[in-house]
């Protein structure tokens, strides 16, 4: 083969790629083609064995340097092979130190290999390239394989919880696959998207959508901006090696734009040359819900709903509840409504290659049931990747995955939640009646359909294709210098079905079903190209260039068809409706251009210098403000490097002293908020269009700064480990929609309102601490590794802008419009906002002698049912002006943790391996919504906690006071009870912080206030594993290679004094800008599970 | 490797980075809709520009109309709610989302007025959608000064943004906003064909009627009746009646029937569609007031509730004392097309079901007690009951089943979805605006003949046999509202607009209203259902207190008189302290501060 020949073919390929139409003759270099020396010189037969400290090896690599002669070592770990003298063995294995031998006058060797510890410590993924862990002077943090083997996860973002200092992550339900809100260094921003940017081997990872909206599900989810679907949980974990979350400015700068929330890197398993290696990954777990709120039984229920009766509240008495004593405890739904889940996965994977090709393949499948009966996720996954050295100065790679999920979804939170029902429906209420058909039971006031029927009749279904990959060249034309050239591709489909049988159950009838199938596609391609020059002077200026372009652009569009009136329940096909057909499209693209460089400086392993920029252009802004530029700078100094350093030698292994700056931005807004766009909307007048927002042609970047200062420090050898990091970030003109007060038409339902405009309106800085602790205090024998970590973060709201008045909050919303949440300028984000409670009104003298709440009579005639009354609860006046109204709403605690910390210690005996992993959150509010439901007492017919046993008794001062003839009330007309009476009666039990029943609850019990906020700090035995690795000889005769078996036990026990289910909230799936509000989300369950993994 | 390498690797990657630098590449505008900019040029694009006025922004207004209009007032029972009891709080959901719709009509009116405005359409086109535009507007006001009282004037959305003076903005005294609606509607009309350009849309005499309700709603503002205003009233609802060229419908229950959606009695409606499933387009009132199976797609839980005592005896019905034949022999024709009550028949409902004997239609005792008929029979405790607290559903703002619907439309309905219009102002209305404003300001008893031909016209229609009155007082007018507009949303304002002047009338009337459920009503209708023979034994509850409406009426800081009024919602005053219970509005010349 004409070496010359090749090269200009592949280059011409290459460059042809790129469209540069370049000469290939140009290229063409000298050259000569060696004749294969082996074939001319005597040789001589050697054998030898590969083993590590536990034993053989299986399928080690060995060949002969600068040949292609080799062999693999056999079950017991031998080899032979016919070498010229003076050849060089080259041993390799996957995970091992690769070893080179010189042969000499022996004929058998003992080759040792080296579990290969370091090679992922030493050198470390960054954004278009890599580089040397201590050459880097930004912030940022590695979560190896090992890191991910802890636990049970099903989607990738729920590993980084507790496991890396400065990052955050909130479970947002507990539903199989299901999204957690991941936040690096606080949050920086809002509405625009918070999470991070997930890039997975170069290509940056689309999600496809973030709420159910988007995928054609309509508001069968929720209301909010995120959701339970995770675009994370189409990636299998065991194809991941190691995850990069790059944390402060001069790390993430380099993705300039996109990289404002922190960018995490992802970097799948490549192979090792080598014999081909068989690994199979099983685990089998179960999942359960431990935790019960206390709910009344049938006996309280019957009790309480007599109360209602005592008080006039309700007119007439139940027959079937008039005597508690006689009945038993009812239904339990929340025992109905969960089940025991089992979750099984299995993951096969090949690796090998030789020492110009290796390759790596997976399949993988994952079947998970949740705990609220049907819900359901399955994945399956194929993946390959493939790296190879084309020429001495040409390397190629690519890689490809596919996965297909299934997400069996259910409404788990919100008011039409089955959490929610599930609580709320009374115990009187049977599951299945007689003929076991559901029951459905509505009474005036409640029309919860049977939550058990609406779990496992209605189908919210979604099922997601994804498939990415990349293919790359690294040219080195020159010594020194890297040309890398890559296209990546992201493809996404999903569909997206609902539907809603019919239902002959009484009050849950539905006679026309209803089907709707959407399907979604995306495609999403980038092209980028980056020089890298490398080279050392001197021996003591190292010196790295990168400059590079990179473009992307973005296309999706989607198809829905709905009908109703299907013949009959078998066929879920809308086509099969035999009403009209409803039909909706679109599609739509948006688009990036962006331009880098990066360069660094290193003298003498002390001082490091970094230098970024990017220049980005978005299609999701106006022709004036569409480009931006992006700097950042940093600089570290290696001190115990230093002559002066030497004598600590000893005691300080590493000392590393960093300080960086720089600027990202953030522009996902979505495409044209810089014009306004009509959407369709249907009259009787015919087909219309509405201009669906306001306009803001001057929208633009957010843009970020931050500033960090880091130490590493190592003790002892590394013995000990300190990395503790400070920083700022400030966020400027950030992204969001302006708030505008509901006069100018800008509230309600989203298509009939006036979208606000989008704009560049506010600042938030947050600042925090990192410390990450890591020791091995006990090596040898017995091994103990501990790391500890802990990110402490304040957030500010530093000022907001487009407002004439200069401090308008940003309002969250509970359920529909219920303010729950305000951000303030000078607070953190997201603080309740609410009455505070000062006790209840115990007599009519308590009444008037208080601030006075709107339901004051302003003629001293009272009512029941009209007016604030005894046992009602008492609001303090905050500014008191004497009246109790929405201007005594003050911040009532924040949904944020002041820190959050992980403490994971790791066992070693012998081949027993234990790990601890423990995570908390301390100095966070949840705000129980939950609860407000579950005491409001203003509705006989829905249970309640048992807490209402405790509710304000009402009782009459004087019991022989006569009504028979009727009382003036003072307005003529006449009250024939004392509980009518307000001047004739107290409260029995003064104590209680509970107030009365009431169905129309004058006084606003329930409005939003410190009642329902609760301390959410917790400490969770998040994981505990023990496993064990058999000896090498126990299962050689099996065919094995290795086998370890572990079992796994996650979220044993947590520690909180919160009283809902789970005290880990996060982002609300029903409006934005809230968090920490528990409105009946999916908790997440306790999962004990046994896993193999096995290699041969 | 040469240096020629080299270079041309610097060459190719220069041109490799040049390659995306293409303004043209980030250049992405939304592809899959029109864009504001270069519509509203056409005819045809503005009259389409204007059609979702009708519907869209009121969607979140539909709970609002029935619960203040109607539940307030006393027509219609409503379980706990605290429109039944007068407790409204300013976190009140339907109060909130009412008022989100109010505003959100009035910026999208402003938005494409100033869109229209800049149009190169035809004049009359323009003229046709502007008028339409301030229509609405006026009509949006109406309804909140109406509610709220004292409330801040959007004149120009994008200019109020411009200043940023939205989050100071002052509410303005409610005299002041009645000279707005009266101002803006005045534009209105200047502009507004006679007779509308398509069926169904605004035109000169719609926006007159209006302007004649305000006038005799605004008479009353300053605490005493103002004879000028009446004049007025009296002026423009009389030019609506007799210039329009429209006319009652024969047949009052016809004018609530899909196929009457755009009748010319119908001045001003919600035109709802449900034909392309756009969320906000459709009429989904069937669902808050009617009982689970009455339609097909399992979205009614209204059943439980029902018209209120009271309205059943300002129609002359009592439960409590008569038999069936009393009710079904009822005069007032408009007594069932707005109640339904155990024989009641009503053949334009389930017209693909049998009710017996070979009929088709829908058969009201039939629907609660037959599980064959209807298999979503209310069950509780083992027995067959009626839902309906008071014995009776509301007729209006119903449309029926799916088969109806499509006899009616041509269209299926769907869940939560359905074509029926909602009519706003009709021209009965006007009649009645008429016969009161001539009253004058002492609400004397009047024979003038045009005043008694109005309201004979309005009486007559529903009752055949009545006969021409001699003589006609506010009381007869103040009743007669009631029936003829009863379940229209409109019975609150007409208590408010008489509190301005006389409260007592008002608290008294409110205080003597039956607003209780009535007892042993599934016994009773289930006895006559099985034997066809009328019980008796229904009761009224009278043990249940009277509400108060005490915390809902307001101190007019200028007359000293108290008014109806209900909580601005209290969400906003975190976005402006201006917009505070708290706070009262300001004086503001509008005819010097604003213009068209």
């Amino acid at each position: 083969m004409n070496l010359n020949c090749s090269k200009e073919k592949i280059l011409a390929g290459v460059c042809s790629i790129t469209l540069l139409g370049i000469s290939p003759q140009a290229l063409a270099g000298g050259g000569h083609s060696p004749l294969p020396l082996e074939q001319q010189q005597a040789t001589k037969k050697i054998t030898g064995t590969v083993s590590d400290a536990m034993g053989p090896i299986i399928g080690a690599s060995v060949l002969v340097k600068g040949t292609s002669t080799g062999a693999a070592t056999d079950f017991d770990g031998k080899f032979t092979l016919n070498v010229k003298p003076g050849a060089t063995l080259v041993i390799s294995y996957i995970g091992y130190v690769t070893k080179e031998v010189k042969t000499d006058a022996r004929n058998a060797y003992d080759i040792t290999l080296e579990e290969d510890k370091k090679v992922l410590d030493e050198v470390v993924v960054v954004g278009y390239g890599t580089m040397k862990k201590s050459d880097i002077s930004g912030a940022s943090v590695s979560l190896g394989e090992n890191a991910m083997k802890g636990s049970i996860i099903t989607s990738l973002d729920q590993s980084l919880q507790g496991r890396a200092a400065g990052v955050t992550a909130v479970q947002t339900s507990g539903a199989p696959g299901s999204s957690s809100s991941i936040r690096v260094r606080g949050t920086a921003t809002i509405n625009a998207n918070a999470e991070p940017l997930y890039v997975i081997d170069g290509v940056i990872v689309q999600s496809g959508g973030a709420t159910a909206y988007d995928y054609g599900l309509g508001d069968a989810l929720g209301n909010g901006t995120v959701s339970t679907i995770s675009p994370l949980s189409t990636i299998d974990p065991a194809d991941i090696v190691s995850m990069e979350i790059l944390k402060d400015a001069s790390a993430t700068a380099i993705y300039g734009a996109q990289g404002a929330n922190g960018v995490v890197l992802i970097t799948t398993k490549h192979g090792k040359a080598g014999d081909a290696k068989f690994s199979y990954n099983g685990m089998v777990a179960v999942n359960r819900q431990t935790k019960r709120l206390d709910m009344m039984n049938l006996r309280e229920y019957a009790d309480y709903y007599n109360g209602f009766v005592a008080q006039g509240e309700v007119q007439n008495p139940s027959a079937s509840m008039s005597d508690p004593s006689l009945l038993g405890k009812g239904t339990n739904w929340q025992d109905a409504i969960f089940q025991t889940a089992i979750q099984h996965s299995h993951q096969v994977n090949v690796q090998g290659g030789t020492e110009k090709v290796q390759y790596y393949a997976s399949a993988g499948y994952m079947n998970q049931e949740g705990t609220i009966i049907g819900s359901k996720f399955d994945r399956l996954n194929f993946r390959a990747n493939l790296d190879a050295q084309l020429k001495s100065w040409l390397k190629m790679g690519a890689s490809i995955s596919y996965s297909e999920t299934n997400d069996d979804l259910k409404l788990a939170d919100g008011d039409e939640g089955l959490i929610g029902y599930s609580l709320t429906t009374t115990p009187n209420i049977p599951i299945y009646d007689v003929n076991g058909e559901y029951t459905s039971v509505s009474s005036e006031g409640s029309t919860n359909p049977n939550p058990i029927a609406m779990a496992k009749m209605k189908d919210i279904l979604l099922n997601r294709q994804k498939m990415n990959g990349n293919v790359f060249f690294e040219v080195t034309p020159v010594k020194h210098l890297v040309w890398h050239t890559e296209v990546g591709f992201d493809l996404n489909w999903s569909k997206g079905d609902r539907w809603e049988p019919t239902v002959n159950l009484p009050n849950y009838y539905v006679q026309k079903n209803s089907s709707s199938l959407q399907k979604n596609s995306s495609t999403f391609l980038q092209f980028k190209n980056y020089l890298t020059y490398s080279n050392t002077f001197a021996e003591k200026h190292s010196v790295t260039a990168m400059l590079g372009q990179e473009c992307w652009e973005s296309k999706y569009d989607f198809v829905s068809s709905a009908n109703t009136g299907l013949p009959s329940n078998d066929v879920k096909n809308p086509k099969l409706g035999a009403d009209v057909p409803t039909i909706n499209a679109g599609f739509g693209s948006s688009s990036m251009a962006s331009f880098f460089t990066r360069w660094t400086y290193s003298y003498d392993n002390r001082y490091n210098a970094t230098y970024t920029y990017r220049y980005d252009g978005s299609s999701n802004f106006g022709p004036e403000n569409r480009w931006a530029g992006f700097h950042s700078v940093a600089a570290s100094w290696r001190f115990n490097n230093e002559q002066f350093f030497k004598p600590l030698e000893n005691v300080i292994s590493n000392g590393k002293l960093r300080v960086g700056w720089g600027q990202t931005g953030n522009a996902s807004i979505g495409g044209y908020k810089w014009g306004v766009s009509l959407s369709t909307m249907t009259s009787d007048l015919g087909k219309g269009y509405r201009p669906a927002n306001i306009a803001n042609t001057s929208v633009q970047w957010e843009s970020q700064e931050q500033w960090n200062v880091g130490l590493d420090l190592g003790f002892f050898k590394d013995r000990i480990n300190l990395v503790i990091d400070w920083y700022r970030k400030e966020s400027k003109d950030m992204l969001m929609e302006l708030k505008l007060p509901s006069t100018m038409g800008t509230q309600g339902n989203a298509s009939s309102k006036l979208e606000a405009p989008w704009g560049n309106y506010g600042t938030i800085r947050n600042t925090g601490v990192e410390i990450t602790l890591n020791t091995h205090p006990l090596i040898g024998k017995f091994e103990w590794d501990a790391e500890f970590q802990i990110s402490f973060n304040k957030n500010k709201l530093v000022k907001l802008t487009g407002n004439s008045a200069s401090d308008v909050p940003l309002p969250g919303y509970g359920q529909w419009s219920d303010l729950v949440s305000l951000t303030r300028v000078g607070e953190s984000l997201y603080s309740f906002y609410g009455y505070v409670t000062d006790g209840i009104y115990q007599d009519l003298a308590d009444i008037e002698s208080s601030p006075k709440p709107s339901s004051y009579s302003s003629n001293g005639v009272w009512a029941r049912n009209s007016n604030v009354w005894v046992g009602d609860i008492k609001y303090k006046d905050l500014n008191g002006d004497g009246i109790i109204d929405e201007n005594d709403r003050t911040n009532i605690g924040s949904p944020l943790p002041k820190y959050t910390f992980g403490f994971t210690n790791t066992f070693r005996y012998k081949n027993f391996d234990l790990s601890i992993f423990i995570n908390g959150s301390y100095g966070n509010k949840v705000g129980n919504y939950t609860k407000m439901k579950l005491t409001h007492m203003n509705s006989s017919w829905t249970n309640q906690l048992k807490d209402v046993n405790d509710r304000a008794l009402l009782v009459p001062i004087d019991a022989n006071k006569d009504y028979s003839a009727g009382v003036d009330r003072g307005d003529g007309q006449l009250i024939w009870h004392w509980y009518d009476d307000i001047t004739n009666i107290r409260v029995q039990n003064a104590g209680t912080s509970m107030p009365r029943l009431s169905l129309g609850d004058p006084n606003d019990n329930d409005r939003w206030s410190d009642r329902y906020i609760e301390d959410g700090s917790y400490i969770r035995l998040k994981n505990i594993s023990l496993g064990y690795t058999f000896p090498k000889k126990m299962i050689k005769s099996l065919g094995l290679e290795s086998l370890r078996v572990y079992t796994n036990i996650q979220n044993l026990v947590t520690i909180t004094g919160y009283d809902g289910y789970d005290p880990e909230i996060g982002a609300s799936t029903q409006s934005a800008n809230v968090f920490g509000l528990d409105n009946g989300r999916y908790p997440s369950p306790t999962t004990y599970s046994f896993g193999l993994n096995v290699s041969f | 490797m040469k240096l020629s390498s080299i270079k041309y690797m610097a060459v190719a990657s220069l041109l490799t980075l040049g390659m995306t630098s293409c303004e043209k590449y980030l250049d992405k505008p939304t592809e899959d809709n029109y864009v504001a900019d270069g519509y509203y040029k056409t005819d045809a694009q503005c009259l389409a520009g204007t059609a979702y006025l009708y519907n869209s922004p009121w969607y979140d207004f539909q709970r609002g109309f029935i619960k203040v209009g109607e539940v307030f007032s006393g027509n219609y029972y409503w379980g706990s709610s605290p429109y039944m009891s007068f407790t409204l709080n300013g976190s009140d959901q339907d109060l909130i989302n009412m008022s989100y719709s109010l505003w959100a009509v009035i910026a999208h009116c402003n938005t494409v007025y100033d869109y229209l405005k800049a149009s190169s359409a035809s004049e009359a086109v323009k003229n046709q959608c502007m008028g339409e535009c301030l229509t609405w507007k006026a009509m949006a006001y109406f309804f909140l000064v109406r509610s709220f009282g004292d409330i801040p004037i959007v004149h120009n959305t994008s200019e109020e943004l411009a200043a940023g003076t939205y989050s100071t903005a002052q509410k303005v005294k409610r005299a002041d906003v009645y000279e707005y609606i009266v101002m803006t509607l005045e534009e209105a009309m200047r502009i507004l064909p006679k007779t509308p350009l398509e069926k169904g849309r605004i035109d000169y005499y719609s926006a007159e009627g209006l302007l004649a309700k305000v006038y005799l709603t605004k008479a009353g503002v300053t605490g005493q009746l103002s004879s000028e205003d009446l004049q007025n009233a009296a002026k423009y609802a009389k030019d609506v009646i007799d210039n329009s060229g429209r006319s009652l419908l024969p047949n009052y229950s016809d004018v609530f029937r899909l196929q009457n959606n755009k009748s010319e009695e119908s001045l001003i409606a919600f035109r709802w569609s449900c034909i392309n499933g756009e969320w906000t387009a459709q009429n989904t009132l069937q669902s808050d007031l009617m009982a689970n199976g009455f339609d097909e797609f399992g979205d009614l839980w209204g059943g439980w509730n029902g018209i209120s005592v009271d309205l059943q005896n300002a129609f002359g019905v009592d439960l409590t004392t008569q038999s069936p034949d009393t009710w079904i022999n009822n005069v007032d024709t408009r007594l069932k097309a707005t109640m339904m009550l155990p024989g009641f028949k009503y053949e334009y409902f389930w017209q693909d079901h049998d009710m017996g004997g070979g009929q088709r239609g829908f058969d009201y005792l039939k629907f609660i007690f037959d599980d064959v008929y209807n298999p979503s029979v209310q069950v509780t405790d083992g027995q067959i009951v009626c839902q309906s607290a008071t014995g009776s559903n509301t007729v209006k703002h119903l449309y029926g089943d799916d088969y109806d619907h499509v006899t009616g439309t041509g269209h299926n309905a769907s869940r939560m979805s359905y074509s029926l219009a909602t009519h706003i102002l009709r021209l009965s209305d006007v009649y009645l605006v008429y016969a009161e404003a001539m009253l004058g300001a002492n609400r004397a008893t009047t024979t003038n003949k045009d005043a008694l031909d109005a309201f004979y016209a309005v009486r007559h229609r529903a009752v055949p046999n009545y006969e021409y009155p001699t003589s006609l007082s506010w009381s007869d007018v103040w009743k007669e509202r009631r029936l003829e507009l009863a379940m229209e949303g409109d019975r609150w304002y007409d208590f408010v607009r008489v509190s301005y002047y006389d409260p007592d009338f008002c608290v008294n009337e409110l205080m003597n209203q039956k607003r209780n459920a009535l007892w042993n009503v599934s016994d009773a209708y289930r006895t006559y259902y099985q034997t066809g023979a009328w019980p008796g034994g229904i009761a009224y509850d009278d043990q249940t207190a009277k509400p108060t409406v005490n915390s809902l009426m307001k101190t007019d800081p200028d007359t000293g008189k108290k008014y109806f009024f209900m909580p601005f919602p209290s969400e906003d005053v975190v976005f402006n302290a201006n917009l505070g219970s708290n706070v009262d509005g300001i004086h503001v010349d509008v005819r010097s501060t604003y213009s068209y």
